[in-house]
């Protein structure tokens, strides 16, 4: 049984009564275990995709879906009480800023414990200290009574995976967990990220808008696009050969050490408005291999010869 | 901090006139030479002497005395006023702010209604149904005097629900008691202190204005309240039974003020020119 079961759900933000489609129609699953990334521009949905799993969507934000499983449970039907207990129970978060995620009144050790305390129903400082250590912070007794403007980014986004682990999840959502670190302190937390994910037996959901850093990292890769899935499919299978225009141009554009001296070739135009989507295809415009065929919405087919599901007109094409 | 409110002198100075009032009060008994309620008739309506540094009243009872006893009255009443209004304010502001929606909408048209009814008058008239009493004029002046504070914690918590740090402790399952009162709650202690300090000011001055009226503490227990009051029909004769408690308020009230005014300057980073 998968534990993460999503059919065509759709998220619209609303601005003075128009409805701005954010995710529109996504499927995907998500087996025990496995890990997922999920990349995509900025705007593309991926965020506002990782947090409707759980729910976690402002006020006067329409979330709808054919069905919303997780671990079995329907999260649109969940009671408030049991929204909780999924919520930092059975599935853990990373947000993308840890500047911002901590409070900055309460100490580190009271927000993990508070977290245990939650889901475990008990305060228990051994176990906060063993998490601490868990993701690899020095000095655990240290910390626990530390404020989070006492730590540097990279031990603050250490402290949000230990609550976001707290509970021992089954699924993980990182929400770019890196984006507001230093690249050097990214691998760390990745690789950390790795293999919590190995020894904890979780799920991962890394939502990134760094196609590199999902390199030997996640099983499967899924591309978003003005809210809907384009691309999925073995994460080596997606970056070795795109079926996608739009997938194939994100590569080309990723710099590499043995191009150096040349100009990275960027998508043509911008993103489309989510306000007004063009008829069929959202990625026609600036697609240079557009025709006819586009105006009608493509679907995920998929690729010949291998794992990959894309939505392209194209595939049916050379087929 | 410490050393911002140091250098502000208007707190700092209010702090030490707060301080003066308080431990004078608190230290009543010790302080007066006599019973606050002792009447002696043949040294009625004395001036201030040596014996009675503020005079005597009508009935020959010692200002003095019954003014550092009135103290205590009056604090007692305007801490205990203030924090039932601090604690309805707070709660109905983070309820309304945090929650939003209709909740909001009900608490909110409840500020309203009670914000229409000019507070003096709603006092009067509640007084007047129920009996004078201390109880009940720290009670009344409680009941009434949580609307503004209510606005304010609303009007933060509104900003403060959307902060990432709201954001992750929903999706990590936390519990709405949890994250109102751990989480946001130390977020608001700046505002909620200095409108508690500035009520305490406000809850004397209403107290005294009550007891003024007859409607608060009643004789012939002391209060700054009716010990003017009472001099009121002795203006001619006795200034001292008039000026004297007025003083008491005025420095008490303006002390609290100073206090809350400097500790606003201090506390909120966004005032600080």
């Amino acid at each position: 049984m998968s534990l993460l079961n999503v059919e065509n759900l759709r998220v619209a933000y609303h601005r003075g009564g128009v409805p701005i489609p954010a995710v529109r129609g996504v499927s995907l699953t998500l087996a025990p275990g496995e890990s997922l990334g999920l990349a995509g521009e900025s705007g593309s949905g991926k965020s506002t995709l990782a947090a409707a799993l759980l729910r976690l969507l402002p006020e006067g934000v329409a979330l709808a879906a054919d069905r919303l499983e997780v671990d079995g449970k329907d999260v649109l039907s969940l009671h408030p009480r049991d929204l909780r207990s999924l919520r930092g129970g059975t599935v853990g978060m990373v947000f993308q800023d840890p500047f911002s995620a901590l409070n900055p009144v309460l100490t580190v050790g009271d927000q993990i414990e508070e977290v245990l305390e939650t889901h475990a129903g008990a305060r228990d400082r051994g176990r906060v200290l063993e998490l601490l250590g868990r993701v690899r912070l020095p000095d655990p007794p240290g910390l626990y009574r530390a404020y989070p403007h006492q730590l540097s980014g990279g031990q603050r986004q250490r402290a949000c995976l230990a609550m976001a682990i707290a509970a021992r999840p089954k699924l993980l959502i990182a929400d770019e967990p890196t984006t507001a670190l230093d690249v050097t302190v990214q691998r760390d937390i990745l690789n950390l990220l790795d293999d919590l994910r190995r020894d904890l037996k979780m799920a991962l959901l890394l939502v990134t808008h760094n196609v590199g850093l999902l390199v030997e990292r996640t099983d499967r890769l899924a591309v978003m696009y003005a809210g809907e899935i384009v691309e999925v499919g073995p994460t080596r299978e997606v970056l070795t050969s795109p079926a996608h225009p739009y997938t194939q141009g994100l590569l080309r554009s990723l710099p590499r050490l043995s191009r150096v001296d040349r100009r990275l070739p960027a998508l043509p135009g911008q993103p489309p408005d989510p306000r007004r989507l063009p008829v069929g295809c959202a990625f026609r415009d600036r697609c240079s291999s557009a025709f006819a065929r586009c105006s009608e919405g493509p679907v995920l087919l998929p690729v010949p010869g291998g794992a990959t599901r894309a939505a392209c007109h194209l595939i049916g094409e050379s087929a | 901090m410490t050393r911002r409110f140091l250098k502000n002198r208007l707190a700092v100075a209010g702090a030490v006139l707060l301080a003066v009032v308080a431990l004078a009060s608190v230290a009543a008994p010790l302080l007066s030479r006599r019973n606050p309620d002792e009447q002696r008739l043949t040294e009625r309506l004395r001036p201030p002497s040596s014996a009675h540094w503020l005079g005597t009243d009508d009935l020959g009872r010692d200002v003095g005395s019954r003014l550092l006893h009135g103290g205590r009255v009056s604090l007692r009443v305007g801490l205990l006023a203030v924090l039932i209004s601090v604690g309805l304010g707070t709660l109905i502001g983070l309820a309304a702010g945090y929650f939003g929606g209709a909740v909001d909408g009900v608490l909110m048209r409840a500020v309203d209604i009670v914000l229409c009814f000019p507070t003096i008058f709603l006092i009067l008239m509640v007084i007047a149904f129920l009996e004078p009493s201390l109880t009940n004029v720290m009670a009344v002046i409680g009941f009434t005097s949580w609307p503004g504070l209510a606005r304010l914690v609303r009007a933060e918590t509104l900003s403060l629900r959307e902060r990432d740090f709201v954001w992750a402790a929903r999706g990590l399952g936390l519990s709405a008691p949890r994250i109102l009162f751990v989480h946001l709650l130390p977020h608001l202690a700046a505002p909620i202190l200095v409108s508690a300090t500035l009520g305490v000011g406000g809850a004397i001055l209403t107290e005294s204005a009550l007891s003024f009226l007859g409607l608060g503490v009643q004789p012939p227990a002391a209060s700054w309240g009716n010990v003017l009051a009472n001099g009121k029909d002795y203006l001619h004769v006795a200034w001292w039974l008039s000026l004297f408690p007025g003083v008491a308020i005025l420095v008490t009230v303006l002390s609290l003020n100073m206090l809350g005014e400097g500790l606003r300057d201090v506390l909120d980073p966004r005032e600080r020119t």
